[in-house]
């Protein structure tokens, strides 16, 4: 009962908060919480592939512009309305994710992790090869969100498109939450998590290791996709430099800074990440200190707090309100 | 033919800034079982320094290059080296050494840590534009054999290359620490258990591979620009020949290291430049793809990350 009220506070916070933020500072903050939800949803596929099959993507950066490439492919040469081009493209990403399981399967630890981050530098690579479609180097422009325009209405500006984006977003992010958090309770996430510990175990119970192996790429690259054509529609264009070697490790960083295992964690090492260098930025005018800032934490992070930001006490409260997964050990 | 030999030449000494690169990720990964994503960014510093301890300022305009050497350039470049391997021994020894006993994954994101505080603490001293780096010799020096030109830089950088992997094989070969060092490789708690020292060990083995790492710095500075992230991309060619190579030996990231850069100039010449790094992963892709543990295959798979 008392989770569930709190649960009510956090969802209504949520809903006004662009709002408020509206009222009280300009809208650039507005685009950095999206550029967070969008983010959130990113670490949450990257922390479901390595917390509970075991598995390491440094390559999501790639997944991540075959969302945007696809879903603005979608929208502005065939003309498809932005849900259903979304969604397509995460499903086309995630036939990606897909192909990229099939090397993948047999291969652990740092290979993995070397062959997903190459993987990772030959898309970003590769789109401006392939010019007639993509736009080269000068990339496409996407169309942004207006769903939620009505919203704004009362406001002297007539579109807010920040603020349909954050509507957007937020839902897409919840439905992630809610679907990755039930997955692991299901039949499907019994049989992920015993790929985590021995696979011959996992194989002598009866589970379809490389069918549950795919799956997995499948889903993550799918959820990959959704954020990065969420991403591409939040900007507005889309070039392949934006996809580099880092749109892949932020992920990975924000996981382990707030906390493997769990969502609430990812959820909260996208906004120390995102925001830390903003905050810093508006106190110290030197330039690169928000970064070396965010890099000495990060590791005292990872020294200290091995569990991420998640395990030490005051976030408890905040843990609690959102669905919580297995914390790996 | 001329032109065959000739880039192989080039492509040989590509390579052999590759395979010390490489030497650098197979040794750290041997003996602490750990794939240093720092390993380039702690490189990168040494032709800063020496380009600072060269001028003796910070602000490194190229005039300044010409008209003000405080320091001889052996001198200023054996500096550079002595400080990363500072800079090595004080990231194992603050970083690394905390978190050994956990998964390796920490260490690896502790790595990526160190990259970023780095790559950004330089560009805050430096700051972020492209710099110019003295090579050894003058860049249009060079002598002609049989219609091969061959510059009097890259047979210095093959010769340093050469030099550097001899002694560190008989480093390993011929001397005590050098048995330590390897038995740790081999297996880390039998090494234990007979008295060897592990932390000392992981120290040498962090100092020696930043070190490998700063001269292939060095000598990649003035070939490629001089700026933060200019490692980044030779590390992951690192990587790349590392599991060309297979991860288990140090003759292996030789071998990979120089197929890699053989085949990289190759490739630009006679089909095009556009396709030479998309060719480098794909290849790697390729060769996990047939064989899971790289070419040559690692003997035990006792670690993961």
């Amino acid at each position: 009962m008392k989770k569930k009220s709190i649960f009510l506070v956090f969802g209504i916070v949520l809903l006004v908060f662009p709002h408020i933020l509206l009222g009280l500072v300009q809208t650039k903050l507005l685009f950095m919480i999206n550029l967070v939800l969008i983010y959130s949803i990113l670490t949450i596929s990257m922390n479901f592939l390595l917390a509970y099959t075991g598995q390491l993507s440094l390559g999501h950066g790639a997944f991540m512009a075959v969302g945007a490439y696809s879903s603005t492919i979608f929208t502005q040469t065939l003309g498809l309305p932005l849900p259903f081009s979304i969604i397509l493209a995460g499903m086309v990403t995630g036939l990606a994710g897909y192909l990229i399981g099939l090397p993948a399967l047999r291969l652990k630890g740092h290979y993995l992790a070397i062959m997903t981050l190459c993987f990772g530098i030959i898309i970003p690579e590769a789109i401006p090869l392939w010019k007639s479609v993509t736009g080269g180097f000068i990339g496409l422009e996407s169309p942004k969100f207006h769903y939620f325009d009505f919203i704004f209405s009362y406001r002297s500006e007539s579109t807010i498109p920040d603020g349909s984006a954050y509507y957007v977003c937020l839902i897409v992010l919840a439905a992630v939450c809610f679907f990755t958090s039930n997955l692991i309770n299901s039949r499907t996430g019994r049989a992920f998590s015993a790929l985590t510990g021995n696979e011959s175990a996992a194989k002598s119970l009866g589970i379809n290791v490389v069918r549950y192996k795919l799956l997995a790429f499948f889903y993550c690259a799918f959820f990959a996709g959704i954020a990065g054509a969420l991403y591409a529609h939040l900007i507005g264009y889309i070039e392949p430099d934006q996809f580099n070697f880092w749109m892949s490790v932020f992920p990975l960083l924000m996981m382990f800074m707030g906390g493997v295992g769990s969502n609430a964690g990812c959820i909260i090492g996208a906004f120390v990440i995102m925001l830390l260098p903003d905050l810093v930025t508006t106190f110290v005018a030197i330039p690169n200190m928000p970064y070396i800032l965010l890099s000495l934490s990060l590791i005292l992070v990872l020294v200290f707090l091995p569990n991420g930001i998640v395990s030490s006490r005051p976030v408890v409260f905040i843990s609690l309100a959102l669905p919580e997964n297995r914390r790996s050990e | 033919m001329e032109d065959l030999i000739q880039t192989l030449v080039i492509g040989i000494t590509m390579g052999g800034v590759y395979a010390l690169t490489a030497i650098g990720i197979v040794l750290l990964y041997k003996c602490s079982g750990i794939v240093n994503f720092a390993h380039g960014s702690i490189s990168m510093m040494s032709p800063y320094i020496a380009i600072t301890m060269l001028t003796g300022t910070f602000s490194l305009l190229t005039d300044d290059l010409v008209t003000k050497q405080v320091m001889p350039y052996w001198l200023a470049i054996v500096g550079g080296l002595a400080f990363v391997i500072v800079i090595g021994l004080m990231v194992e020894r603050l970083v690394v050494r905390p978190i050994l006993n956990r998964s390796h994954l920490h260490a690896v994101l502790a790595c990526l840590g160190v990259l970023m505080f780095l790559e950004y603490t330089v560009g805050w001293i430096w700051t972020d534009d492209d710099r110019t780096f003295p090579p050894v010799f003058n860049e249009y020096s060079f002598f002609e054999i049989k219609g091969v030109f061959i510059s009097y830089n890259n047979m210095a950088i093959l010769a340093i290359v050469i030099t550097s992997i001899i002694c560190l094989q008989l480093f390993l070969t011929r001397t005590k620490f050098g048995l330590a060092m390897r038995c740790t490789a081999e297996d880390m708690d039998a090494a234990q258990m007979m008295g060897i020292n592990y932390k000392k060990v992981l120290a040498v083995s962090w100092a020696f591979a930043s070190a490998l790492g700063g001269l292939a710095a060095v000598l990649l500075a003035p070939q490629l620009l001089l700026y933060p992230s200019f490692m980044m991309g030779v590390l992951i060619k690192g990587f790349v020949a590392t599991i060309i190579g297979g991860f288990g030996s140090i003759y292996g990231a030789i071998l990979g290291g120089v197929v890699l850069g053989v085949l990289e100039s190759l490739l630009s010449v006679y089909v095009s430049t556009q396709f030479k790094s998309i060719f480098a992963f794909s290849l790697v892709i390729l060769i996990l793809s047939i064989n899971p543990t790289g070419l040559i295959p690692e003997r035990k798979f006792s670690r993961e990350v």
